[in-house]
C-alpha cells in the first residue's frame, strides 16, 4: 500500500513536469510567429496610436504629448468629414456590385463548359493588371469630349456628362472603375465556392421537386455558398474603404473635394502637410472602422453560414 | 400491370457506350436490385429512371405513364444517394420536409417571412410538420429533427436520407448504394430495416449496389449488369444456382464458383484428370468449355476411393463453416466450404480425395453463355 502511494506521487509529479516542458516547447516553437507578429503588425499599429496623441510633425524637431486633441479636431474637419462620407457611399456602390456581378458571372462560367478558361482570364485581367496604369485608359474613355463612352452617348441623342469633372458623377464614376477592377477578383473566389458543392445536391434538389433553376439557386448555391460570399464581402468592403489609386490619378480628391476618400486625406495630411501626428489620428478612425466593419460581419453573418 | 419500367435503353457518353438495350420491367411494389461490378452502367440506369440523365433511346414507364420524356420534378419518384445528399444548412425535420414543401407550398408561399402572411400558408406548413414527424417517428429519428446532418453519424444521415424519400410517398424509390458509406455491422442491419420498410409501403423499388450478397438477401429480383448489359433478370435463387453467363456465375456467391477451363470428347464429355465429371453437354465434340463448382457443392471422399486427388494448401475457419483451399493433382486450384465437423482431421499438405454431383456442375460456352446438359445425370460423377 505504502509503495504504491509514493508511486501516486512520483507519477503525478512526472505527469506536472512533462506538461510543464510541452508548454515550454509550446513557446519556444511559436516564438519566431509571435516576434515577427509584435514587431511587424502590433508595434506599427501601436506607435500609429501613441502618433495620433502628439503634435508630431516630420521635419521639425519637439513633439509634445497633446492627449485627445487631434481626435477633436477631425470631429470639425469639413475635409475629414465629407472625406468619410465619401468612402462610405463609394464602399456602399461597389461592394454589393461586384459581389453581385462577380456571383452573375461566376454562374454563367460555371454553367457552360465551353470557353471556361477564357472568360476566366478575361475577368480575371483587370485584377492583373495595374490600376495606376489602367486608369490613363479610364481617363481618355471617361473624357467629356474625345472620351468614347460620351462619343456613344451623343450617338444615341444624349449629352454625357463630365465624368471625372463633375461633382456630381465623380464619385460614381470612379466606383464604376472600381467595380471593374474587382469583379474578376470576386468571380475568381465564387468559382472556387461553386466547385465544392457537391453535384449530387442539386440532383437531389430536382428530384425533391426544385423544378426551376432559381428554386435550386435557392436551395442550395446561394445557402451553401454562403462562407464564400461572407468571405468575399468581407474582401470587398476592404478594397473599397482603401480605394486610392484611381482617386490619386483620376480626380486627386476633386474637384471641390467631391472624392476625397479616406486613404487620399490620410496621405495628403502625412505626405504633403506632413502632419504626422494628425495623419495618425485619422488612420486610428480608418483602422476603427475597419475592426468594427469585420467584427458587425463575422458576429452578424457568420452563425448563419457555417454548418458545423 | 407495371410498376416500373424500363425499356430498351441505350446510352452513350461520348463514344462511350454505357448502356446497351438494357429492359427491366418490375411489377408494382417489386424490389429489384440492380447489381454488377464498378462502371457496369448500373447507376447511369438509374439516373436514367430518375430523370437526372436521358437515355438516347429507349422509353420509361411508371404505373400507366410514359414518363420518358419528363423532368425529374414531376415524376413522382424518390431518391436516396450514396452520398446520401442532405442539405448542410438545413436541420434534418427541414430536409425531411423539402420534398412537401417544394410540391405543396407555391413560391410565395415558401419565402421567408412574405410566406408567412400568404393565405393557407399556416395550415400547409402544419400538415407537413405532421407528415415529417410521423416518417421521422417510423425511422425512430424524431428526436433528430433539430440537428443539422453536420452533427449526426453516418447511420443518422442516411436515415434521414431514407425519410426525405419515404416522406412524399412516391410512386416509386431509387436508391444508389445507400449503404455503402456505413460499417458493416450497420449495413447488415440497415439492409433488414430497408426491407421491413419496402413490405410495409409496397413501393416499387430499383436499388442499385455493387455488393451481390445485399442484392441476394434483399431483392425480389436480381438484375445482373456487365458492360453495359443486361445479362440476367432473376429471383436471387435462380440467378444464383441457374446462371445464365459465367461472368454472372462468378459475380454472384461468395466465395467465387470454381471455374475450371477443359474440352469436350468424342462423346460429348467433360473430363477433369482423365475423369467424366459430366457428360451429354449440348456442344459438339472438341469444344472448349468452363466447369463452374459451387465450393459447397464439392464433397470430401473417405480415402481409397475413386474420385478427384487434391492437396491441401490452406483452411479458412469461419465459425459455422470452413473453407479449404486445394490444388488438384493437375494444378488447378478450388475452393470448398464445408462444414467444420466434416474436415475435423484436414491440415494443410493432407491429400484428400474429391467429388462432385454432376447436377452441381455448370458448363459454360467458349463465349460465356450457358450450355445445357441433355444426358440423365451421373449421381456420383467421380467414375472411370
Amino acid at each position: 500500500m505504502v509503495d504504491l502511494a509514493l508511486d501516486d506521487v512520483t507519477a503525478r509529479r512526472a505527469a506536472r513536469a512533462a506538461a510543464r516542458a510541452e508548454g515550454l516547447a509550446a513557446w519556444r516553437l511559436s516564438a519566431p510567429a509571435v516576434l515577427l507578429l509584435a514587431v511587424l503588425i502590433l508595434a506599427p499599429t501601436l506607435a500609429v496610436l501613441g502618433f495620433s496623441l502628439t503634435d508630431y510633425e516630420l521635419g521639425y524637431d519637439g513633439i509634445k504629448f497633446i492627449g485627445l486633441d487631434n481626435y477633436a479636431e477631425l470631429l470639425g474637419d469639413r475635409t475629414f468629414l465629407i472625406s468619410l462620407k465619401n468612402t462610405a457611399v463609394y464602399t456602399a456602390i461597389v461592394t454589393p456590385t461586384s459581389v453581385l456581378l462577380g456571383l452573375g458571372v461566376a454562374l454563367l462560367i460555371e454553367a457552360e463548359t465551353r470557353g471556361r478558361a477564357f472568360f476566366r482570364t478575361v475577368y480575371f485581367l483587370p485584377v492583373a493588371s495595374l490600376l495606376v496604369a489602367m486608369a490613363t485608359v479610364w481617363q481618355y474613355l471617361l473624357h467629356p469630349s474625345i472620351g468614347p463612352v460620351n462619343e456613344l452617348l451623343r450617338l444615341l441623342g444624349l449629352a454625357g456628362p463630365n465624368w471625372l469633372g463633375d461633382s456630381k458623377t465623380v464619385l460614381l464614376s470612379l466606383a464604376l472603375v472600381g467595380v471593374w477592377q474587382s469583379v474578376g477578383f470576386n468571380m475568381v473566389l465564387f468559382l472556387a465556392g461553386l466547385t465544392a458543392i457537391p453535384r449530387e445536391l442539386y440532383a437531389a434538389a430536382e428530384i425533391d421537386g426544385a423544378a426551376s433553376a432559381w428554386e435550386r439557386f435557392h436551395l442550395v448555391t446561394w445557402p451553401i455558398l454562403g462562407p464564400t460570399t461572407l468571405f468575399v464581402i468581407t474582401i470587398s468592403v476592404v478594397n473599397a474603404v482603401k480605394v486610392f489609386e484611381t482617386v490619386g490619378t483620376l480626380t486627386q480628391g476633386g474637384p471641390n473635394k467631391a472624392s476625397e476618400v479616406l486613404l487620399w486625406t490620410i496621405y495628403q495630411e502625412g505626405f504633403v502637410y506632413l502632419r504626422v501626428g494628425y495623419a495618425s489620428a485619422m488612420t486610428v478612425v480608418f483602422l476603427a472602422v475597419l475592426v468594427v466593419l469585420m467584427l458587425l460581419q463575422y458576429r452578424v453573418l457568420d452563425r448563419r453560414v457555417h454548418y458545423a | 400491370m407495371t410498376g416500373l419500367a424500363l425499356r430498351r435503353i441505350s446510352k452513350a457518353f461520348g463514344g462511350n457506350r454505357i448502356l446497351q438495350d438494357v429492359t427491366i420491367e418490375a411489377a408494382p411494389g417489386e424490389f429489384i436490385a440492380l447489381v454488377g461490378p464498378s462502371g457496369c452502367g448500373k447507376t447511369t440506369l438509374l439516373r436514367i429512371a430518375a430523370g437526372l440523365e436521358h437515355a438516347d433511346t429507349g422509353s420509361v414507364q411508371l404505373g400507366d405513364r410514359d414518363i420518358t420524356a419528363l423532368r425529374p420534378a414531376a415524376r413522382d419518384i424518390a431518391m436516396v444517394f450514396q452520398s446520401y445528399a442532405l442539405y448542410p444548412h438545413l436541420t434534418a425535420g427541414q430536409n425531411i420536409a423539402v420534398p412537401l414543401a417544394m410540391r405543396r407550398l407555391s413560391t410565395a408561399q415558401r419565402l421567408p417571412f412574405i410566406g408567412t402572411l400568404t393565405p393557407g400558408q399556416r395550415a400547409l406548413r402544419a400538415e407537413i410538420q405532421a407528415s415529417v414527424r410521423e416518417t421521422a417517428a417510423s425511422l425512430k429519428i424524431d428526436h433528430l429533427l433539430d440537428r443539422k446532418p453536420g452533427q449526426m453519424s453516418g447511420g443518422q444521415r442516411q436515415r434521414v436520407a431514407l425519410a426525405r424519400a419515404l416522406v412524399r410517398r412516391p410512386a416509386a424509390f431509387l436508391m444508389d448504394e445507400p449503404l455503402s458509406n456505413l460499417d458493416a455491422n450497420l449495413r447488415v442491419h440497415t439492409r433488414g430495416e430497408i426491407v421491413e420498410l419496402h413490405r410495409r409501403a409496397g413501393v416499387t423499388t430499383l436499388y442499385v449496389t455493387h455488393d451481390q450478397s445485399e442484392a441476394l438477401s434483399m431483392a425480389d429480383r436480381v438484375a445482373l449488369m456487365m458492360g453495359g448489359r443486361l445479362l440476367q433478370l432473376d429471383s436471387p435463387a435462380k440467378v444464383y444456382a441457374d446462371p445464365a453467363h459465367v461472368e454472372v456465375a462468378q459475380f454472384i456467391g461468395s466465395p467465387q464458383i470454381n471455374l475450371l477451363s477443359t474440352v469436350l470428347d468424342d462423346t460429348r464429355a467433360a473430363r477433369i484428370g482423365g475423369r467424366v465429371v459430366v457428360d451429354g453437354v449440348e456442344a459438339a465434340p472438341g469444344t472448349a468449355v468452363t466447369l463452374g463448382v459451387r465450393p459447397e457443392a464439392l464433397r470430401f471422399l473417405m480415402p481409397g476411393q475413386p474420385g478427384l486427388v487434391a492437396t491441401v494448401r490452406r483452411l479458412e475457419f469461419l465459425g459455422s463453416e470452413l473453407l479449404v483451399f486445394l490444388t488438384l493433382a493437375e494444378g488447378m486450384e478450388l475452393v470448398a466450404k464445408t462444414a467444420p465437423a466434416l474436415a475435423a482431421d484436414l491440415a494443410p499438405g493432407a491429400s484428400v480425395i474429391l467429388a462432385v454431383d454432376a447436377a452441381d456442375i455448370l458448363v459454360f460456352g467458349p463465349e460465356g453463355g450457358r450450355l445445357s446438359v441433355s444426358a440423365t445425370p451421373l449421381r456420383i460423377a467421380a467414375h472411370g
